[in-house]
């Protein structure tokens, strides 16, 4: 009691004083950012740190690939038909697709 | 003894603002990913058989080739639609879009955009976004759902061939596709940019204050 006593300032307004105090500390936000955000990057470690299951991303491309394949299969409808063109529309020199591995 | 409290009003109240929304947050960094495989996989696939007189390097794209490339964009599509179709519903059902990107005034885009260029666009308030953001969030919105339409329009030409006409054909489909492409590219060069000069943005998208 006598300990808070002494640190009341004759003619300060105790309110104002703690008002300019609390504007003096450091941004809240700062500390919530590293004990908050800046851990949520460290949990992204531990994903790597099961090797029970190896996670393979081929393995899930293929998976996908299956799984589209089914899709496509679904939406397929066999009297749509593609579009005709005349001889004439022909691109030259024709455009061919590069299938192998670039270098 | 009379006593007094440390917490003001008015600091807590400063102090607990949501700038973005954890909804906002994760949606927004899971399509970041997203994005980026597109990109970097879709660059691969032009490649293969490319539009303008030139390649991207190999060291940017994803795949390996063609075959490799197709099969990263075709599955991270998943991912970007699913995520932008949340957000989309999302956005549209909290009166998200309606709150942060309305009005949009031409006057008010060029007004701001004159700030902007001469360093007087204020960022005090990260939860009203200035007519440049309003513009260039609300576009990239419009130019996300525009490259989705024109990729299944020239991924599946004949079943989706009513898709593919509205893009203009096969041949001008690939162009859209392209510049939307090149769109977002841009788009993402300004964000991540200005995201780096206004660091407490970028705070805001991770921990949401």
């Amino acid at each position: 009691m006598g300990r808070l006593r002494s640190l009341l300032i004759p003619g300060v307004d105790k309110r104002l004083l703690v008002k300019d105090a609390i504007k003096a500390m450091p941004d809240p936000a700062r500390r919530r950012f590293v004990a908050g955000g800046a851990s949520l990057g460290a949990l992204t470690l531990l994903t790597g740190c099961d090797v029970t299951d190896s996670f393979s991303a081929d393995d899930m491309l293929a998976r996908i690939s299956k799984f589209n394949d089914a899709v496509q299969a679904a939406i397929f409808n066999p009297y749509a038909l593609a579009p005709t063109f005349p001889e004439s529309a022909i691109t030259k020199p024709f455009p061919v697709q590069r299938l192998l591995r670039d270098r | 003894m009379s006593s007094f409290s440390a917490s003001d009003a008015h600091t807590a109240s400063v102090a607990a603002k949501i700038i973005q929304p954890w909804w906002v947050r994760i949606l927004h960094w899971i399509n970041a990913v997203a994005v980026i495989l597109m990109i970097m996989s879709g660059w691969q696939i032009y490649n293969a058989s490319p539009l303008f007189a030139f390649k991207f390097s190999h060291s940017i794209t994803l795949g390996g080739w063609l075959g490799g490339a197709l099969l990263w964009h075709f599955a991270a599509m998943w991912l970007l639609v699913v995520n932008g179709l949340i957000y989309l519903t999302l956005g549209f059902a909290t009166g998200r879009f309606a709150n942060k990107l309305l009005p949009l005034t031409p006057s008010g885009v060029i007004a701001d955009t004159k700030a902007a260029l001469t360093g007087r666009l204020s960022h005090d308030d990260l939860t009203r976004y200035n007519y440049v953001q309003k513009l260039l969030y609300a576009g990239i919105i419009v130019i996300g759902v525009v490259i989705v339409l024109s990729g299944l329009s020239i991924w599946k030409p004949v079943q989706l061939r009513w898709l593919t006409t509205l893009f203009g054909g096969y041949d001008v489909a690939r162009y859209v596709h392209f510049i939307c492409m090149s769109a977002i590219v841009a788009f993402l060069a300004v964000h991540v940019a200005l995201a780096l000069l206004v660091p407490k943005s970028l705070r805001a998208m991770i921990i949401g204050r």
